[in-house]
């Protein structure tokens, strides 16, 4: 009976707007926000050389230099400094690989292009740092030396005491805090603690804190934090959930290639874009299924159609289980489509670069990490408007929870969030440092899916027979 | 096949909706007459296994009432309020409820609803969206949607309120020869309904059963208590406020008056024939 009622039920959801509607908003989150690497592209990362030189063909094939915010507007390159830029070019490369080249020759071509271009452009002394900083970018990491750390957290006390506010981020929302005496005083004494013998904080930024050494251990300059975020009222850049963004540092090439060979090595590529693309699916089951879960139990009784169901033979499991997997299979078909899509644009990328993937990894993450947040959504969705008489209230609710899933963009894997954030596409070891605590989160949501299932069935098997179970419902003469 | 019913008792907080009700249901069709608000849709929800009692005994062909499963795979129900997903085609609504019933081979079901769309004359519009159909229609729906598992006891709650007499009739028909070997229980205020469908009945009055019987027995209980009376305008008024007036008809200058009453209310008083209705009126008022 299972199945033929299944089938009856995922065919009437086919026919309701509200899917059509979850089904638009899935496929828009996946095409705005996914952005898997297209054929011509590079995933691997480039070197400094390499990315000079592919700046200079740039400039030599477009008569120009590139506009950017060092030089500003990009300067036209007559026939003689198209000369200048080529012969550079072939003095890089030669025969050889540009990687290979040693670094003081490197320098020097530099140094004779940026002269023979009339100077203060990206190539020379002065501009090129910074030009390279702007330009080539191999993501953040978090910083190793707890000084660093402490030095960086310094700085920012120091300028939010200067600025006289800081942000608070409540429900996703900032609200500004204006600081008092109270306020000012906490940091001053964060500083204090922090630097024994206090700190003059007008030293910054001249002194920059760039020798500034801290004596205190990790668990003290984390007390320390803690205490001013509650004291500044919470949710600030010095809580616990915030600051790690705050704590990291530019990658340098190097890393950035060693983050390569395991996304190439043990990630087969699509393993480390199936995370991401797992973050992204994730937020969507995490709130929209909501909006099918909430009213289709709600809608027999407001169909009028409840009691022709109440009095049936099928069993209140059977009824409830094919209602709630109607729209878990209805929704991870999607996911599996467009885990589809995503592989086989991986599989032309593989094609075309050289490179082996992992032709399962799309779905593997699907099943592993959406599955339960689109189990738990349902699940709750259904329980709550089972138990209120009313789709509404579930609607805020799962927003709420969702909210709080959403931030940080990845680390946080605690058991009241039900959305596996993962927004970076990043090694199979970052990943494995937090595999257990994503394992359990998983486990824990399926769990409490089956326990939210069973209420469910428990509650509409007592109402079934007309029991006062939980009253008429708190929102029950509040219908939409 | 048989229900009975002993010392049934159901409330709602403290409102009584049935008290020590006794009951024998055989086959055929048993009205169930009352009021607005006195009990019947309580005890056909009983009945159905949708609503728990507070106290008493209902076996249902040998099975505590408790058994809900065995119980409601042997019946069919059709609720006093009741639609469909509109969006739903009349056959894929019938469909819908016969997996519902646990009728599992495809051809069983679709021979099973061809069968009782064409019985209740709907057969041409198999395909037509539930939101489309008229009250009359959605009625013989709901008939053929509590037959489509051969039920052995078949619960109707009010099925001819909102009809037209000659729906209502058809309607009537339509159950009667439904009935057969089955129980029909046929919840109704419309005494009418009873009367030309129904070997026995209850009427129940504020969770009271007030009578319980044949039809026969409880027109033999109005004999001789039902009057008729041609009066003039004037006298009009002290009937109407000392004996239950069931019907008038108004005539040039009289008006034809008919009454309860338990001995001749007017000199030119005759006595008449009682009907169902006017039993039930006997029942309810006049022979207090």
């Amino acid at each position: 009976m299972f199945i033929k009622l299944l089938n009856k039920e995922i065919k009437y959801l086919l026919g309701s707007i509200s899917s059509y509607l979850l089904l638009v908003v899935i496929i828009a989150f996946y095409f705005s926000q996914f952005e898997p690497p297209g054929i011509n592209d590079s995933i691997k990362p480039v070197s400094e050389m390499e990315f000079i030189y592919n700046t200079m063909a740039k400039d030599y094939e477009n008569g120009s230099l590139s506009s950017n915010i060092i030089t500003g507007a990009g300067k036209e390159l007559s026939s003689e400094d198209k000369k200048a830029v080529k012969k550079a070019m072939d003095n890089m490369k030669g025969d050889k690989e540009v990687v290979g080249l040693i670094r003081e020759k490197y320098l020097d071509i530099l140094g004779k292009l940026d002269k023979e271009l009339g100077g203060d452009t990206y190539y020379g002394d002065r501009l090129r740092e910074e030009f390279l900083r702007i330009s080539l970018n191999y993501g953040q990491k978090p910083m190793d030396d707890s000084q660093d750390r402490m030095r960086i957290m310094l700085k920012w006390m120091s300028l939010d005491y200067r600025k006289g506010e800081i942000y608070s981020y409540r429900f996703g929302m900032a609200r500004t805090i204006r600081f008092g005496e109270n306020e000012k005083q906490a940091i001053r004494d964060a500083m204090n603690k922090m630097k024994a013998g206090g700190t003059n904080i007008l030293d910054f930024p001249p002194k920059d804190f760039q020798d500034t050494r801290f004596n205190i251990d990790e668990s003290e300059f984390a007390d320390i934090l803690d205490t001013l975020d509650k004291k500044l009222g919470g949710m600030t850049r010095y809580n616990s959930m915030m600051r790690d963004g705050l704590m990291t540092t530019s990658m340098t090439y190097e890393e950035a290639m060693v983050r390569f060979n395991t996304i190439v090595e043990k990630d087969m590529i699509t393993n480390a874009y199936a995370r991401i693309f797992a973050d992204y699916m994730g937020i969507t089951a995490g709130f929209f299924p909501v909006f099918l879960a909430a009213f289709i139990l709600i809608k027999d009784r407001r169909r009028k159609m409840h009691e022709l169901i109440n009095s049936r033979k099928v069993s209140s499991t059977v009824y409830i289980a094919a209602k709630y997997m109607s729209i878990v299979i209805f929704v991870t078909v999607i996911y599996l489509l467009l885990s589809t899509h995503a592989t086989l644009l991986f599989h032309n990328f593989a094609k075309a670069n050289g490179y082996r993937i992992d032709y399962f990894a799309f779905y593997k993450y699907c099943l592993i990490w959406v599955l339960p947040t689109l189990l738990f959504t349902v699940a709750l969705g259904m329980c709550i408007s089972i138990i209120i008489k009313s789709g509404v209230p579930a609607i805020p609710v799962q927003f709420f929870i969702w909210f709080i899933s959403m931030m940080p963009l990845s680390g946080d894997y605690r058991i009241f969030k039900p959305v596996i954030r993962f927004n970076q596409v990043s090694s199979h070891d970052v990943y494995l440092q937090w595999s257990l605590a994503i394992n359990t989160n998983r486990m824990f949501f399926l769990f409490v899916s089956v326990l939210l299932f069973m209420l469910t069935v428990f509650i509409w098997s007592k109402r079934r027979s007309g029991s006062s179970f939980f009253g008429k419902g708190i929102f029950y003469n509040f219908k939409i | 096949m048989k229900i009975k019913i002993k010392d049934l008792t159901k409330n709602y907080g403290s409102k009584q909706a049935l008290r020590n009700v006794d009951l024998d249901i055989g086959e055929g069709m048993f009205g169930l007459l009352g009021p607005n608000g006195a009990g019947k849709t309580t005890l056909m929800r009983i009945l159905a296994a949708i609503l728990d009692k507070s106290s008493g005994m209902v076996d249902v062909g040998g099975l505590d009432i408790s058994n809900k499963k065995e119980i409601r795979s042997m019946l069919g129900y059709l609720p006093q309020d009741f639609s469909m997903f509109p969006s739903m085609s009349v056959f894929e609504a019938m469909d819908y409820l016969s997996i519902l019933s646990g009728i599992k081979d495809r051809r069983e079901r679709k021979g099973n609803i061809y069968r009782l769309l064409e019985k209740v004359n709907l057969e041409n519009n198999i395909k037509t969206r539930v939101r489309a159909l008229s009250g009359g229609m959605k009625r013989r729906l709901g008939i053929a949607q509590a037959l489509i598992n051969d039920p052995k006891i078949l619960i109707v709650d009010e099925p001819t309120a909102g009809l037209d007499p000659e729906e209502r009739i058809r309607f009537r028909n339509l159950l009667a020869e439904f009935s057969g070997k089955r129980v029909v229980i046929l919840s109704t205020h419309i005494a009418g309904d009873v009367e030309y469908s129904c070997k026995n009945l209850a009427i129940l009055d504020e969770g009271w059963i007030r009578y319980k019987g044949s039809v026969y027995g409880l027109l033999e209980r109005a004999k001789n208590k039902v009057w008729v009376v041609h009066a003039m305008q004037k006298d009009f008024s002290f009937l109407n406020r000392k004996y239950p007036v069931i019907s008038t008809v108004a005539g040039d200058d009289r008006i034809k008056v008919r009454l309860i009453a338990g001995k001749s209310p007017a000199s030119e008083a005759v006595p008449a024939e009682p009907t169902v209705e006017d039993a039930y009126m006997y029942i309810m008022k006049g022979e207090e």
